[in-house]
């Protein structure tokens, strides 16, 4: 059981954009600075963190890998593999692609 | 020989003065008659496209489009129409488009014609063109609809729609909601129950947005634009998608190592001189980008995955035919690459989706 949920559909948005803000609207730059960077500023903080990925038109790469790789990036990886968990039902792939990217950060 | 006075010298300076001038001016004259002459002679004479003719009525160019009207299917012959476009152009003649032996259009050629239209408004600030439509009527039915006609100053209706056409649409910026609006057209259309198929567009459209803005053109471009269509082709059960930018195409922005850029470069030489072959293709490169080969231009190791990605999605089937084409490359993955004669301007991204039908155990 998590601490925190954010469901991307519900709290950002069902249609997902590209990586930067200068892209385009709900950039995944967007939503790490909204979502999720306020969670990991205070590096005391342990709460676990749900992510539910469903109910979204589709995901572009860019911004997977922006709004966690990106994260990842900045706060250090093995951080956000241990407060992170995916819920994606309708994509389980997904899942297993967004850890790569934390995975590969060089954080 | 009798002595000149002075007066005879001063004479006859002036009369020679006089008649250098009218000398000088019927040479000027006949230099100017003669340009004119060859400049017709030159539109004229068919060139190696041999479907170019010089209309003496309306003083234009005529330029015969393709019968396959299709950059997809026909890449070589509707390069060389649109080279042909170019060139006439380019050289400020009026031209006129004879599209009235067009038997078969796609959404690519479309696209690619407006794109090439805008391209080159904005390169040279001038744009003096005609024409008619095809007399197929399924052909001239699908151009009226496309479009097409709300970017040009035309009499065709400009309100003509279809609810198999995706209208042409163009931006600078990534745009979700378009990318939204392409699903729920496939959705309809398709009857989609795939998730997967519908994620996979809609990954497929943003990526392509995101390349545009992000990597096709120049640095510092203000206005990279892309243009998207679909057509849903209800005998086939399919939708065709047509995504272009009118960038420096992917061969060029994409990243080389420096034994790639010196073999470009000579290759280049090679092909001044002679007819050389581009050492390692564009189909190649396009390939290469395709397959997540660290190709990306910002040299970011965590960048780079947006082709791939879209190669991915052609991988596991959500979507068929994917096939893209830039400067000379032309890549199909699921058919044959091939190298172009002369470029094309810009990329274009084709690919179809056909109807999953769920199998029935009828046990």
């Amino acid at each position: 059981m998590s601490d925190i949920t954010i469901s991307i559909a519900r709290d950002f948005t069902k249609t997902p954009g590209a990586r930067l803000k200068t892209d385009g609207e709900y950039s995944g730059e967007e939503f790490r600075e909204k979502f999720l960077d306020p969670l990991f500023n205070d590096p005391k903080d342990a709460r676990t963190i749900e992510i539910i990925l469903d109910g979204v038109e589709g995901y572009a790469t860019s911004f997977l890998d922006e709004a966690f790789g990106g994260l990842a990036r900045k706060y250090g990886k093995e951080r956000c593999l241990k407060r992170l968990q995916f819920t994606s039902v309708e994509d389980p792939l997904l899942t297993e692609e967004i850890t790569s990217y934390i995975s590969e950060s060089n954080g | 020989m009798k002595k000149l006075s002075r007066k005879g010298k001063l004479l006859n300076l002036k009369h020679a003065a006089k008649s250098n001038k009218r000398r000088l001016i019927h040479n000027l004259k006949k230099r100017i008659k003669l340009r004119l002459e060859h400049e017709e002679n030159r539109a004229q004479n068919l060139s190696e496209y041999r479907k170019v003719w010089w209309n003496k009525e309306t003083k234009e160019i005529v330029i015969e489009a393709p019968e396959n009207f299709s950059v997809i299917d026909n890449a070589r012959e509707m390069l060389n129409f649109f080279n042909q476009f170019r060139r006439y152009e380019k050289q400020k003649y009026k031209i006129f488009f004879d599209m009235s032996k067009v038997k078969q259009i796609t959404g690519d050629a479309i696209v690619y014609m407006l794109a090439s239209f805008d391209w080159h408004r904005k390169k040279y600030g001038h744009l003096h063109i005609r024409g008619n439509s095809p007399s197929d009527e399924g052909c001239k039915e699908l151009f009226h609809c496309s479009g097409f006609f709300k970017y040009m100053h035309t009499v065709v209706p400009i309100d003509k729609t279809r609810k198999d056409v995706l209208q042409l649409t163009y931006s600078d910026n990534v745009k979700p909601n378009l990318a939204s609006e392409v699903i729920n057209f496939a959705k309809i259309h398709l009857k989609l129950e795939n998730r997967s198929q519908a994620k996979a567009i809609y990954r497929t459209i943003i990526e392509c947005m995101s390349n545009t803005k992000n990597h096709a053109y120049e640095k510092g471009n203000i206005n990279p634009l892309w243009y998207l269509m679909a057509i849903y082709y209800q005998s086939r059960n399919e939708i065709h998608f047509t995504f272009f930018d009118s960038g420096l195409g992917i061969p060029t922005t994409i990243r080389r190592d420096k034994l790639e850029h010196i073999t470009e470069k000579v290759s280049q030489f090679v092909k001044k001189i002679s007819k050389g072959i581009h050492i390692t293709s564009d189909s190649d490169l396009i390939v290469s980008a395709l397959n997540g080969e660290f190709r990306t231009s910002t040299a970011l190791e965590h960048r780079g995955k947006g082709l791939p990605a879209i190669k991915q999605c052609c991988d596991n089937k959500d979507i068929d035919d994917l096939i893209i084409v830039s400067r000379q490359g032309y890549v199909n993955l699921q058919g044959k690459n091939d190298l172009l004669p002369t470029n094309l301007l810009g990329t274009i991204i084709s690919w179809k989706i056909r109807r999953i039908i769920p199998e029935v155990n009828n046990e």
